[in-house]
């Protein structure tokens, strides 16, 4: 490779012409039904579209696989877009947060599907609902972590334990077990899994995302002091954990066959209870327990990607046409390694769930169940990093001694992340 | 003579609790890959596995992406050497040139070298992708090894050593006998102050192979990755040190700290080689005669 | 006579020529653009626009900034001395008496400082998780009540600790370069005076020592001001045990890469930048550091 003396004078020209530059926001390109698209997605689903590429040669598909970590694919589009590079034309975010930061300026890459899509109405209600702002739906949901109650069936009956199907059960649940058998753990509220699993579900509003510039927090309602009335008490006597749960600490506690039962999301399971606990027929999955005062035993949700298509693509049909692949295809489903959002793709990805011989009974019904109830007040926000760190600088770490005061804190600071993010923030 | 022996002893015992402090955490990660991932948790933490486990952990890393792991390891050893060749070339003369001469501008130069050495890498961001996308370079090694190639601290290296440890009188005893400044910087300057040349090469490579941010942002495409961000991706994508591995590849900790030992290999071995060299030999003598 | 001094005058610039255009290339250019970034806006919706203070005021009335500032005090006020005794310490043990033993250890010091990223993030999860840590038996009396090693109180300790092990090792090659080359009459004199170790130390190695220790000075200084990578790995490895924007320079990577907000990012970046420089300015100043014998 030579080396020019044209790019470094070209460099010291352009550097000093970039002084003037302003951006300037983008407009829809002139759409080319030959042109490739190009797929930038993690390791798991990069092999689908790799494959998709392998048998659709006609369609030019370049698969790459990235890392999309929190941030991380955000700032390199941002940056892409600042220096009018190359785009992606399909990006999956393992992480969907990452959309709020995408949707606005200065990036303002993801495509209006509603449009486009006509395959929408088979997805899991309220998934689709979750990313769409103003009417315009921006993602096309993937797959789903919608929390559902993990228990381990085999202690239950030696313990002679009732499975809770209300939050007041399980509240007396913990307190029976710090007396009967201190030591056991109800599962960890650490970060996502505390505040979208318990908060969330119960309806409590701290990213209830209405626009690209309003949300709505409503951290003194009664959807998040009844989960406050449940939450405190067991960080006081221990029953529910502050650490992560794939903190080694933690894992320590399932390998020793102290875990009775958690609320987590349906990929905790297979991927996060399992590997530690091996036996087989000790496990199964109930229904959400219910919020005293609610209808509907909503869920929260913690992971769950979704695929985004650019604005910027040249060729939106095509990339319509690879992530309606990536999402309904039923063979693409039955080998995703998590519940996907398309309801009958789950229904086929069910199968060999219903077939694990590591459950101790058949978790679908559980799942299925909770797969249409995510709560409708989760949504998307740039803040959500902030979210979490607060909740861990706050509930998770005084929640055991004052929890009132300690999600007081939590309230300000969410508060103030979410007008420093810029947005308005709603009473309701 | 009692005393001395004492001295000696206290001495090697601080050398000892040193060699410790430092040295357990490179312990630990030399057994780690001799443990399965379950071992790693339940038996004690300075235990060793067994020998089988090793090539074993090394297959696993192979299944990530075909192998990929040997694809960045000479990435970032072409990356590095390519920078490494740049930055010495410039930086020496550059350090000599401050030192030793007295031109217009040269305080400037100084503070401003010193100014870029701490500018936070966030900053430079934006900028230095702007400019090198401008002239196409993203997503090619030259968008890794021209930047890198830029290496002010060791600018600041030879600089030190020059006007620490090489006296003027010995350039102005050349100058005296007619030498050209090429002939002074060659001859005389070059064999005096080796140890910091070789320093600058060595933390210089170690800067390139152990740079994350610019690769980061540079290279998206995996097959040019570097060893530090192909292994992040890594990392990333199998959720290795917390969270769910949904990629059914067996990559947990103890395959993460093999890759570990691999990656800060070619760095340690270098060490060693170069460790000879880092030391001064005679610097005085060509001017008393 | 001229002759010679003209042609001192031109060579100097000459040797220098190949590196200022690199400084200016990827050092000077980008910095300067970074910083006019930071009078470029962007808000969520509508147009980028100028602004001299908007960005300015956002970061600086972020409600993350008061505990970021305070964390990077305290982690400087623990970190930057025990460091600097750290470094001289055994730059000095070593060179002392040049051992088999000595020179392993220079090698053992310098290890911990070349595992960077992930592998770091691996290291120290375990270093720090009391159920499998080799140094749990020191951890366990710092413990909090959920088992966990990091709370707030320990945090700066923690990451100073972190910070010594994988800073120590580079400055301790770099003095013991310089420690190599003074020359063996200089000690040998002061032997001859009947001059103790430590007397030699003080009044012999120290002072020729001295540009490097302004060195050393600033540059720690630069690194504990924009510390990043310690809490950085930390968080990597003990999830959810230290906010995301514990240290300022964590903060501006937050706006960079959650929020693509590059405004916000080059203007704290701008304050970090003037905070470091005075105080680099002030080491120069005290030390003399750039001048040169006979000027």
């Amino acid at each position: 490779m030579k080396i020019s003396i044209y790019p470094i004078a070209a460099l010291a020209a352009a550097s000093l012409l970039l002084a003037g530059c302003t951006p300037t926001t983008p407009s829809g390109p002139v759409q080319d039904p030959a042109a490739g698209i190009t797929v930038w997605a993690d390791s798991v689903r990069v092999v689908t579209a790799q494959n998709y590429a392998d048998a659709n040669p006609d369609a030019n598909v370049t698969a790459v696989a990235v890392d999309d970590s929190q941030g991380a694919l955000a700032s390199r589009i941002a940056l892409a877009t600042n220096a009018g590079d190359e785009l992606p034309d399909v990006v999956f975010l393992g992480q969907p947060d990452s959309i709020a930061t995408l949707i606005a300026n200065p990036v303002n890459f993801p495509l209006d599907v509603s449009a486009d899509a006509d395959f929408l109405d088979g997805f899991a209600e309220g998934t689709v609902a979750r990313c769409s702002l103003n009417g315009a739906a921006y993602c096309v949901p993937n797959d789903i972590g919608q929390t559902v109650l993990y228990y381990n069936q085999t202690l239950f009956e030696s313990f002679g334990y009732e499975v809770p199907t209300t939050f007041d059960e399980w509240l007396a649940l913990g307190e029976a077990v710090a007396v009967d058998h201190p030591g056991f753990s109800l599962g960890s509220i650490s970060g996502r899994y505390g505040l979208d699993g318990y908060y969330g579900s119960s309806g409590c509003q701290y990213n209830d995302a209405k626009s690209a510039t309003d949300v709505v927090i409503n951290l003194t309602s009664d959807a998040c002091t009844r989960v406050n009335d449940v939450v405190g008490p067991l960080l006081a006597n221990g029953t529910l954990s502050t650490l992560d749960p794939f903190d080694p600490a933690f894992t320590q506690i399932v390998t020793e066959g102290r875990l009775l039962a958690t609320i987590s999301p349906s990929w905790m399971g297979p991927y996060g209870i399992k590997p530690s606990s091996v036996e087989e027929g000790n496990w199964a999955v109930a229904p959400m327990p219910t919020w005293a005062g609610a209808s509907t035993n909503y869920a929260g949700a913690v992971g769950g990607g979704i695929w985004v298509i650019s604005a910027q693509s040249r060729n939106i049909a095509a990339a319509v046409a690879f992530v309606q692949y990536a999402t309904t295809d039923t063979e693409v489903q039955i080998g995703g390694p998590t519940y996907p959002a398309d309801v009958a793709g789950a229904e086929a990805w069910l199968a060999s769930t219903t077939a694990d011989t590591w459950y101790a009974a058949d978790p679908a019904p559980a799942l299925i169940d909770a797969a249409g109830k995510i709560s409708p007040t989760l949504g998307f926000v740039r803040y959500q990093t902030q979210l979490i760190d607060s909740f861990n600088q706050t509930v998770i770490i005084n929640g055991a001694t004052d929890i009132s005061s300690a999600f007081a804190d939590f309230a300000t600071r969410a508060v103030q992340a979410a007008e420093q993010a810029g947005y308005t923030v709603l009473e309701q | 003579m009692i005393r001395r022996t004492l001295s000696r002893a206290g001495r090697n015992m601080l050398l000892a609790g040193i060699c410790l402090f430092f040295g357990v955490p490179l312990v630990w990660l030399f057994l780690a890959p001799t443990k399965t991932d379950g071992a790693l948790r339940a038996e004690p933490p300075l235990s060793f596995g067994s020998w089988g486990n090793i090539p074993q952990a090394w297959e696993n890393l192979l299944s990530f992406n075909d192998g990929q792991i040997v694809t960045w390891l000479g990435n970032s050893l072409w990356y590095s050497t390519a920078s490494v060749l740049i930055a010495v070339l410039i930086s020496v003369p550059a350090g000599y040139g401050l030192a030793k001469f007295h031109f217009a501008g040269r305080k400037a130069v100084l503070f401003l070298t010193l100014v870029t050495m701490v500018v936070p890498a966030a900053a430079m961001i934006l900028p230095l992708y702007l400019e090198l996308s401008a002239v196409g370079l993203t997503n090619t090694p030259w968008a890794v090894i021209l930047p890198l190639g830029f290496y002010p601290f060791g600018v600041y290296l030879v600089y030190l050593f020059a006007t620490t440890s090489i006296p003027d009188s010995i350039i102005e005893a050349a100058r005296i006998d007619g030498a050209s400044e090429l002939r002074i910087f060659t001859t005389i300057f070059l064999p005096l102050s080796r140890p910091s040349t070789i320093m600058v090469a060595f933390f210089a490579f170690v800067t390139c192979w152990n740079a994350f941010f610019l690769p980061f942002i540079m290279l998206t495409d995996p097959a040019q990755a570097t060893i530090q961000t192909g292994l992040n991706l890594m990392v990333r994508n199998t959720n290795a040190l917390s969270g769910a591995n949904l990629t059914g590849l067996i990559i947990h900790e103890p395959e993460v700290a093999l890759a570990a030992l691999v990656s800060i290999s070619p760095i340690l071995v270098i060490f060693l080689f170069a460790q000879r060299y880092l030391v001064a030999g005679q610097t005085l003598g060509a001017e008393k005669g | 006579m001229a002759r010679r001094v003209s042609r001192r005058a031109t060579f100097g610039p000459a040797f220098i020529a190949p590196y200022v255009i690199f400084l200016l290339l990827f050092g000077l250019v980008p910095a300067a653009y970074g910083v006019y970034n930071a009078f470029i806006v962007t808000p969520v919706v509508g147009d980028t626009y100028y602004s001299l203070t908007k960005n300015f005021e956002d970061v600086l009335g972020d409600y993350r900034l008061p505990s970021a500032t305070a964390n990077v005090a305290m982690y400087l006020a623990i970190w930057l001395p025990l460091l600097l005794i750290v470094v001289f310490g055994i730059a000095l043990l070593i060179d002392s008496k040049r051992s088999r033993f000595a020179g392993f250890t220079r090698f053992i010091v310098y290890v911990p400082g070349a595992v960077t990223g992930s592998a770091a993030a691996l290291l120290w999860l375990f270093m720090f998780s009391p159920t499998v840590s080799p140094i749990s038996n020191l951890l366990k009396p710092l413990a909090g009540s959920n088992g966990l090693i990091i709370s707030n109180q320990t945090l700066p300790f923690v990451l100073a600790v972190m910070g010594i092990a994988a800073g120590a090792g580079g400055w301790v090659v770099l003095l013991l370069g310089a420690l190599s080359a003074i020359p063996k009459e200089l000690i040998d004199a002061a032997r001859v005076d009947a001059a103790s170790t430590w007397q030699i130390i003080w009044h012999v190695k120290l002072p020729l020592l001295r540009r490097y220790a302004a060195f050393i000075l600033i540059v720690s200084l630069a690194n504990g001001f924009q510390v990043f990578v310690e809490p950085q790995v930390l968080g990597a490895g003990s999830i959810g045990q230290i906010s995301s924007t514990w240290s300022v320079n964590q903060l501006v990577y937050a706006y960079a890469s959650e929020e693509a907000n590059f405004g916000r990012a080059s203007a704290l970046s701008v304050v970090l930048l003037a905070v470091t420089v005075v105080a680099a300015i002030i080491v120069i100043k005290k030390t003399n550091f750039y001048r040169v014998e006979g000027h």
